[in-house]
């Protein structure tokens, strides 16, 4: 395909490379042109020399996957599947444009009926099962859909299993793989003296970004800085997690706090220094409490395997909630079904005083938001005895943020 | 890994004319269900709230759809229905999701076989009541000049109980236990047949109760005071018994809006 590429441009780019040999200059050269070959688009003029870097370490193909990724994705699109399908595309040689063989994989019709009524698996399987689909057509064999589905369900469900499933699941490994950078905070003793609001900031800042990813790190500063929509899914579960850590440490900041060194926190410590001295309010992380309750508890049932519906719902329901809210040790029998506030009948809700517990508190007013009562209740488990002995039992993620709500509840 | 909730969502024109299919990508096993002509749905089995996981439907017969899909969804579909792609992706928000979710609860219900619930409206509430054998009762009726009453299955002349789920009941001021019959008729030669329905209005503000069969025409009834004790409402549906056994439908609201819905 006659795409421009400068070989003259790579070879001056990696004879700048250190400790360079005029030998392995012609085989990064060699190996350009061939990557050149493979990504059919051009090769923006000041990517050579990150390119010849690449090529020298034998990582071209992470270079291009990210390349034809980048070219590809869409937001409507999970991130995690443009990836899968670009690295399975990148696993079949005979498909010499990989970006129009993704976008073409991406952008299959559904060819499969409706099934016959009863069980079966979850419509992401079906998606990757016609990804599959579509690959086999690229590349000239026979689609089984039936036979794929059956296979999809067969195996552990994950996303490497799917990628394994699609072909490239090596690449896709190396694509996808979190690495935390940051080390999780010692253990510290607490010195029962009060700390100053420099001292709160930087034991924040250390809780907000302990044991990140750099990817992790980018989506807490991107909250804090109020970039995040507060109607955003995306690692709604993880900054859940964040808040109830900010949660913990604050009642505990002994002198000294740790320094993270991290090029982010130049811009977010004032954030975050504002935050401690007025009030904690930090950026909302929904606009409906119930919403992010159901999809924390979907990412439960994933995760947990345990985890059952009445379970996730009463642990995201003890978890998912905001720094100035609380959940009261207490039940209510008397409780009538519709709350006082109204927003169960009614799309205007009357503000709760705090000591009132009412489920359906925005994220900045203060507050109990949940009672044995109310849990029991979202959870559709039997009574209050229950939602206490559920909790108490439970082993699985989060299991740490619901002990204080069971010792409480003692 | 991806669930409903996170609103990734696939929406692809079926090769029958007027039929679309809308996926909401997640890993969680579902349970498939047709519930009419038209309308199949499938929902993650261990999510008592989620939205539909998957939706086959005719489109273009009624505001139904409308309704129940929202303003996003339906101007993707128009967008699909023209020349062009297809199938389109596109990310719903969590609190479309959960719009989506309250809309659709009656429908869950049915396919995850637990009670009967209340679905969310811009300004109401709908549910959807399966099995009640209306068709069966109706045909078993003997064809005669005066009305033949009867009520489901061996049950004689009693009325059929029927339980509206309470904020349905609570929006429309009535109490939650309603009660229909069926009837069979010849009128001036002509057979007619259908259901009677009854509630009873509590005292206070309420908006109007509407019943209607659940099938692509979209046709609905309201209830009425009966002249003699207005606390009682009637209602009087039309059936006639044909393919399959058509499912009953209530909603409050004094219009079945379209095209105006607030997604959350």
């Amino acid at each position: 395909m006659a795409e421009p590429f400068h070989p003259d441009l790579l070879r001056d780019a990696a004879a700048r490379l250190p400790g360079i040999d005029p030998g392995a200059i012609d085989a990064v050269v060699e190996r350009g042109i061939q990557f050149a070959q493979r990504l059919s688009r051009p090769v923006p003029e000041d990517a050579y020399p990150l390119l010849a870097v690449s090529l020298r370490a034998g990582i071209d193909d992470l270079v291009l996957a990210t390349q034809v990724i980048e070219e590809v994705s869409r937001p409507e699109l999970p991130p995690v599947l443009v990836t899968m399908v670009t690295t399975a595309v990148l696993s079949r040689p005979e498909l010499s444009d990989p970006v129009a063989a993704a976008r073409t994989v991406l952008n299959r019709a559904a060819s499969r009926r409706f099934p016959e009524d009863g069980p079966g698996p979850g419509p992401l399987l079906w998606q990757i099962a016609e990804y599959r689909a579509a690959l086999d057509e690229l590349t000239g064999s026979e689609p089984d859909l039936e036979r794929y589905l059956r296979d999809l369900t067969a195996s552990p469900g994950t996303m490497q299993a799917f990628a394994e499933f699609l072909g490239g699941a090596e690449l896709f490994v190396q694509l996808t793989r979190t690495e935390l950078d940051v080390p999780e905070l010692d253990e510290v003793v607490c010195d029962g003296t009060s700390p100053d609001s420099e001292t709160i900031t930087s034991w924040l800042l250390a809780e907000l970004y302990a044991g990140t990813s750099s990817s992790q790190r980018r989506v807490v500063t991107e909250w804090l800085t109020g970039l995040r929509s507060p109607t955003s899914q995306d690692d709604l579960a993880f900054l859940v997690d964040r808040i109830r850590r900010v949660e913990r440490r604050l009642a505990c900041c002994p002198s000294p706090a740790p320094r993270l060194d991290l090029p982010e926190l130049e811009r977010v410590r004032p954030v975050v220094s504002a935050a401690v001295r007025n009030g904690l309010s930090f950026p909302p992380l929904w606009t409906d409490r119930s919403a992010a309750i159901n999809l924390a508890a979907s990412k439960l049932r994933l995760e947990t395997n345990t985890a059952t519906w009445p379970i996730s719902m009463l642990v995201a329901s003890v978890v998912v909630r905001s720094l100035h809210q609380d959940v009261h040790q207490a039940a209510d029998p008397d409780r009538p079904l519709d709350c006082a506030c109204g927003a169960d009948l009614h799309s205007l809700r009357t503000p709760r005083r705090p000591d009132e517990v009412c489920p359906h508190r925005p994220w900045p007013e203060p507050g109990r938001v949940e009672d044995l009562t109310t849990l029991a209740r979202t959870a559709r488990v039997g009574d209050e005895n229950l939602a206490q002995l559920h909790l108490k039992r439970y082993q699985g993620l989060w299991r740490e943020w619901i002990g204080d709500a069971r010792d409480r509840m003692d | 890994m991806l669930t409903a909730w996170d609103g990734y969502t696939r929406v692809d024109y079926l090769h029958a004319p007027g039929r679309v299919r809308i996926s909401l990508l997640t890993v969680e096993p579902v349970v498939h269900r047709r519930i009419r002509r038209g309308l199949a749905c499938a929902f993650a089995a261990g999510d008592l709230t989620g939205p539909p996981a998957v939706l086959e439907l005719d489109v273009g017969w009624g505001e139904t759809e409308d309704l129940l899909l929202g303003p996003r969804l339906m101007d993707v579909i128009t967008g699909i229905r023209g020349p062009g792609s297809r199938s389109r992706s596109i990310r719903l928000e969590l609190d479309e999701v959960a719009a989506l979710a309250d809309r659709w609860a009656p429908y869950r219900s049915q396919v995850l076989g637990v009670p009967a619930e209340s679905g969310r409206l811009a300004d109401g509430f709908w549910t959807s009541f399966l099995k009640l054998g209306l068709a069966k009762v109706i045909r078993s009726l003997p064809v005669a000049a005066d009305p033949v009453y009867r009520a489901g299955d061996d049950c004689g002349f009693a009325w059929q109980p029927l339980r509206l789920p309470v904020p349905l009941a609570q929006d429309a001021g009535v109490e939650p236990l309603a009660r229909w019959v069926a009837y069979r008729q010849l009128a001036d030669g002509v057979e007619e047949s259908g259901v009677v329905i009854h509630a009873t209005a509590l005292p206070g503000r309420r908006k109007d109760l509407h019943a209607g069969l659940d099938d692509r025409d979209d046709s609905w009834v309201v209830f009425e005071p009966d002249p003699d004790d207005p606390t009682l409402l009637v209602a009087e549906l039309p059936v006639v018994p044909g393919r399959g056994e058509p499912a009953l439908r209530f909603r409050t609201e004094g219009r079945w809006p379209s095209r105006s819905i607030q997604t959350c």
